[in-house]
């Protein structure tokens, strides 16, 4: 049971990703949106059709292992959060740590999707992502133990039952806007997209096409889908919430974290890799201790 | 029957084009990307047509024709405004006094359908070079890579200019046809450690103004023009900032017939707000004080004047400024440049186009 919602949660969040990251690209630029709902659909068509082109001596092997890799670790990572009051595929007693790990992983399948096309700019995407995201990761964990400070565990359910009198978004108010930054970064979106960014022609899928690309595409929003249902249930008390089922009111919560996130990707310039580091590393990371601090006195008895 | 109704669902996508733009044509193509059925892209891995516009220089040729094989099946080329340069299945030319979106919609659904022939590879899919590798691997020779395999020299350490940290330095060379990074015709040879930039050497200069007059636009030093030409180069480097929905914004009010100042402001505001002008790092290629990136970017948007471009009574050289930046803040100097500068800090012969940049500098100037 828990098994099947959770794969109907990733795959069906992920089309409606899909069109919702279109919807805010036509907004934010102005062009019509009508029959946007059809068009992730038709591109994906496209994409089944058109050419799965190679390179000069690539590893083709983990070029073909990459997306698969980055689809892989969305969908473990989705499978600690309860989707209900009981409605968990696996609820480990160390679930933010599971998650951590598929994170972390996160920059190992990039890194190859970049490496293996033997070619200068997925290469270079490909080193970027491992230098920025490094940073990216660190700060999310600081932020998720904050997290999981009141619940007195490392178990996502748990973390969800300690939000029933107030959510994590009020007490801990630093960590929401810094775990937003590592969806950005975890799903290449916007200031955070180092690996598939504009200034190197899209980065490690510059050389890719056709059904390679699409499966990229997929995994990047698949993880966008199961990075927002983690936001949600670390910071907006998940599944909790009245009259309506559990279930119910995560896709909600989901659903506004992944539009916050598309949005931010909008509205929010992408500065160099190494002005990023200095960023991350002199003023989010300390920002991150600070919630932490913040978060420890608060859970003191 | 199944095939043809799912060829057909996908058709109606936005069809993925790799603009080759010649002398005259950016202005045209970046009129294009204001219709929602078609998607300018950055690489030729993701177009299926090849739309190569305006007059090329024959050093350019072969550039294009390396291209037209990089796009995947099916695909097909449409001449706009320009002599085909191959004769190949599927290719459409398109005169210049027509507006090309219709032939490229019918052709890509032709394509997709297979009503239309996609077309084949015009160079042979061999090494241009010979092997001439030591070992299996290009190895033996100098040290441990010393071989040149297929032409191009094995990476090897390399003092670094910036950090000290060694790494295998490669060369490579960057346009003229990479539309999303460089001015149309520019082509640089780089030398990389990592992401960071050794050495540059222009090859070829970008396409000059005067030739946009001569196909027809609109001179630059009329006002409304050169107002349009800088909100597409702040549409450029907003593009580079991943603020792809503002760019295309400023490229509509470019493409309108009167532009006013104060539609202007709602641009640079929000390209301030969203942090366009500080995620430029302060003074880059500063060519004279004030006169930096930043500036210059803001200047695009009515912001300022950047003020004189020389330096010690010269003008820099393109390949001075680029060593020691990463290749990102590389892209982001060369689009902060209007292209009359761009051509004077590019200075390179061809056999086929005398360099005109300075007699073009002084009719805009």
């Amino acid at each position: 049971m828990a098994v099947l919602f959770t794969i109907l949660f990733l795959f069906v969040g992920t089309a409606m990703a899909a069109v919702a990251v279109r919807a805010a690209a036509a907004m934010f630029a102005g062009f019509p949106t009508a029959k946007l709902i059809a068009m992730p659909f038709r591109e994906a068509a496209f994409l089944l059709i058109q050419q799965n082109t190679s390179t000069e001596r690539p590893d083709a092997l983990n070029w073909k292992l990459a997306p698969a890799l980055y689809f892989a670790l969305a969908a473990v990572a989705i499978s600690v959060v309860p989707l209900a009051k009981g409605i968990v595929v696996a609820d480990l007693q160390a679930g933010i740590v599971l998650w951590g790990a598929c994170e972390s992983l996160v920059v190992v399948a990039v890194f190859l999707q970049g490496w293996s096309a033997n070619s200068p700019f997925p290469l270079i995407g490909a080193y970027r992502y491992a230098a920025t995201g490094l940073s990216a990761m660190l700060i999310s964990m600081f932020v998720l133990i904050g997290a999981a400070l009141p619940a007195e565990s490392l178990s996502v359910s748990a973390i969800v039952e300690a939000q029933r009198p107030v959510w994590n978004v009020v007490r801990q108010p630093l960590g929401l806007p810094l775990f937003i930054m590592l969806g950005l970064s975890l799903s290449l979106r916007g200031p955070f997209n180092y690996a598939d960014a504009a200034d190197l022609a899209g980065g490690t899928v510059s050389e890719v096409s056709g059904p390679s690309r699409l499966c990229w595409e997929v995994a990047r929003l698949a993880t966008l889908v199961s990075f927002s249902a983690m936001a949600a249930s670390a910071f907006l008390g998940g599944y909790l919430g009245p009259v309506l089922p559990g279930i119910a009111w995560l896709i909600l919560k989901s659903l506004l974290i992944l539009i916050i996130t598309i949005a931010a990707g909008h509205l929010f310039a992408r500065t160099t890799p190494s002005r990023m580091m200095t960023f991350q590393w002199i003023v989010l990371l300390p920002l991150s201790f600070l919630g932490l601090a913040v978060a420890g006195l608060e859970a003191l008895p | 029957m199944a095939m043809k109704v799912f060829a057909k669902f996908a058709s109606a996508a936005p069809v993925p084009i790799y603009p080759a733009a010649g002398s005259g044509a950016e202005a045209a193509l970046d009129a294009l990307s204001l219709d929602p059925r078609l998607a300018l892209v950055s690489t030729p891995r993701h177009a299926s047509i090849l739309l190569v516009a305006g007059n090329l220089r024959d050093c350019d040729r072969d550039a294009l024709r390396r291209i037209h094989d990089q796009l995947p099946v099916p695909r097909a080329t449409l001449w706009w405004e320009t002599e085909p340069l191959w004769d190949a299945r599927g290719s459409q030319f398109v005169s210049a006094d027509k507006d090309p979106t219709d032939s490229i919609l019918k052709l890509h659904r032709a394509l997709l359908c297979g009503e239309s022939a996609s077309e084949d590879d015009l160079q042979p899919d061999e090494p241009s070079q010979p092997w001439r590798g030591k070992g299996e691997h290009g190895q033996g020779g100098e040290g441990m890579m010393g071989g040149a395999p297929y032409g191009r020299p094995m990476a090897m350490t390399s003092l670094d200019i910036r950090d000290g940290l060694q790494l295998d330095s490669y060369t490579a060379r960057f346009g003229p046809f990479l539309p999303a990074l460089l001015p149309p015709g520019l082509s640089i040879e780089f030398t990389l450690q990592g992401d960071v930039v050794q050495a540059a050497s222009v090859q070829s200069a970008p396409y000059s103004n005067r030739e946009h007059a001569a196909a027809g636009y609109r001179l630059a030093s009329n006002a409304r023009s050169m107002t349009a030409q800088r909100l597409r180069l702040a549409a450029r480097l907003l593009d580079l900032l991943d603020l792809r929905a503002l760019a295309h914004r400023c490229r509509r009010l470019a493409n309108q017939t009167t532009i006013k100042r104060e539609a202007i402001k709602p641009l640079l505001t929000a390209a301030r707000r969203a942090g366009a002008f500080a995620a430029i790092p302060p003074n880059l290629a500063e060519i004279a004080p004030g006169n930096n990136a930043r500036a210059r970017f803001r200047s695009f948007l009515g912001e300022g004047d950047p003020g004189a471009f020389h330096r010690h009574g010269r003008v820099l050289r393109l390949a001075e400024l680029l060593p020691g930046l990463e290749l990102g803040e590389v892209f982001l100097v060369i689009n902060s440049f209007e292209p009359h500068l761009l051509m004077r800090m590019s200075p390179v012969k061809t056999d086929d186009q005398p360099h005109k940049g300075d007699e073009a500098d002084e009719e805009n100037e």
